[in-house]
């Protein structure tokens, strides 16, 4: 489903990512971890279509990532927003029905169906009885819910969420992540998650892509455990720490 | 006089007439300007006109007909700037609201000095305007705010989220160019209504009153649309019955609603913390 072959990019002559190449298969779950500045959200963004490489390609349902095809299937909830205006005039139901766009043709008008599949998001996401409500009245913990329902209101098959839990509390970050693990599951969405926390996304990732501007693992999370290679990378306490973590 | 016989007057009909079209047409730009911190690119482009107007006036042409071409030009020119050069958008205003100014005054020191055309311009003299007129004032603005209609949720979702709505598959470049373009063709007309110098005026005002009370993008937008629609026509009124200049009556009447309904919120917010 997204096939990445020697994928470099640099930005202000400091280079970013060098050299990734990985396939990530339709239903793969993967957790896509890394030291901050490590490049995570520059390859989300690279796969997405939304940075041209320097070097090598992307490839997206079969197309290059710049051709921008099959954006129905996919849902996206990019980082916190640095740029979020939280005076914008919008209330939650209008921002989660933005998650529809990508579905519809022109002239784009939203129809009954739609409606129900906003309240059904918000439903799935405890924020029914705030979807009336100006985003800029809501907690950040709030505002982070709206966000991830934008992302999974057009019901994607492709899944990209850049650091989601971000804000949340311990509860919604347990029912987000039952939500991801079904949505896996059940309907076979491939999920590419960013998190700093390796040991949370162990238990629910079929897969770790960790990088530091290059791939340092990819695979399973027994396999990183068991991997002589991240023992030394990590340290044998840091990759115990890591891998034994209970909450 | 009363208000009902001035509108027997054919200048007082022309005037309301393309105000209503123009005025709705800022108030719908503007909260898409002023939401993308673009808030200022209507002074800019109102400077760029100047210049534009200058140059009508120097070689005697319709300044219309040089000033769509050039002003249009010029919002490109901002957008490619903040693009290529990797500036804000305030400073790419800037440069192109320089050089507009600068423009405008090396024309009008060739024509011998300002006069009474290049300041009916700047102040604006909507009573004045002519059939003509009216008449590009109302397509200009039904092509430019059906085309908006029609593209409303791709706009919504780049005036929130520009990232989401290009990975989601919106054409940001195309509406983006679309936009400063539509801003571009707006400030043209607009400089009848309130003049260049009140230009940016028309564009914020009535969005900032709407974000004082709307419930929500649709209703800020219909909110500031009523806002400009009441303004402008009761400038108009206001100027004929007090002898008081129309551009100038128009903007202050858009201040005071603002002033209303930031006094409104911030009432019924105190309100609401009392009773919590």
């Amino acid at each position: 489903m997204i096939t990445i072959e020697k994928l470099s990019y640099r930005y202000n002559s400091i280079e970013v990512l060098s050299n990734i190449s990985c396939t990530i298969d339709q239903g793969d779950y993967i957790g896509l971890v890394g030291p901050n500045g490590s490049g995570k959200s520059t390859l989300i963004k690279l796969i997405l279509g939304l940075l041209v490489p320097t070097a090598g390609s992307v490839r997206l349902c079969g197309h290059l990532s710049s051709e921008m095809k099959c954006r129905e299937a996919i849902g996206y909830l990019p980082q916190k927003m640095s740029f979020f205006n939280p005076y914008f005039p919008s209330t939650v139901r209008e921002i989660v029905a933005l998650g529809l766009v990508s579905r519809k043709k022109f002239p784009k008008r939203l129809d009954v169906t739609d409606e129900k599949t906003i309240d059904k998001t918000l439903e799935m996401l405890n924020i029914a009885d705030i979807g009336h409500k100006m985003i800029g009245d809501l907690s950040g913990g709030q505002q982070q819910r709206v966000f991830i329902a934008r992302a999974l209101v057009n019901n994607p098959e492709l899944l990209f969420l850049d650091e989601p839990t971000t804000a949340l509390d311990p509860e919604t970050r347990e029912n987000f992540f039952e939500i991801l693990s079904n949505l896996n599951r059940r309907n076979n969405v491939t999920v590419v998650l960013v998190t700093h926390d390796i040991g949370t996304i162990g238990r629910y990732a079929s897969k770790l892509l960790y990088i530091d501007r290059g791939i340092i693992f990819y695979g399973s999370f027994d396999e990183f455990c068991l991997s002589g290679d991240m023992t030394r990378f990590f340290g044998a306490s840091s990759q115990h720490l890591i891998c034994h973590r209970h909450e | 006089m009363s208000i009902l016989e001035y509108l027997d007057y054919g200048f007082i009909q022309r005037a309301i007439v393309s105000g209503a079209f123009i005025a709705v047409l800022c108030s719908t730009l503007g909260v898409l300007l002023v939401l993308r911190r673009l808030s200022l690119i209507g002074d800019g482009l109102a400077h760029v006109t100047f210049g534009s107007v200058a140059l009508g006036l120097l070689f005697r042409v319709y300044p219309l007909y040089i000033s769509l071409p050039v002003v249009m030009a010029s919002s490109l020119g901002i957008l490619k700037l903040m693009e290529r050069a990797r500036i804000f958008g305030d400073a790419a205003i800037g440069i192109l609201s320089a050089l507009g100014i600068a423009g405008g005054v090396l024309a009008a020191s060739l024509a011998g000095g300002f006069n009474v055309d290049l300041f009916s311009y700047l102040f604006g003299n909507i009573l004045s305007i002519s059939v003509q007129e009216v008449y590009t004032s109302i397509c200009l603005s039904a092509i430019v705010l059906s085309v908006i209609v029609f593209n409303y949720h791709d706009i919504f979702s780049i005036t929130f989220d520009e990232e989401f709505a290009r990975a989601s598959g919106v054409n940001v470049n195309r509406i983006n160019t679309m936009i400063v373009l539509f801003t571009a063709i707006t400030v043209v007309l607009t400089m009848k209504v309130v003049g260049i110098m009140l230009t940016s005026a028309l564009l914020i005002f009535p969005a900032v009153t709407a974000f004082q009370v709307a419930r929500g993008f649709k209703s800020a937008l219909l909110i500031a649309a009523a806002v400009a629609l009441f303004s402008v026509i009761s400038g108009i009124f206001l100027s004929l019955l007090l002898n008081l200049p129309t551009g100038a009556s128009i903007v202050l009447v858009n201040f005071l609603f603002f002033a209303l309904a930031f006094i409104c919120k911030s009432s019924f917010g105190e309100k609401k913390r009392h009773r919590s």
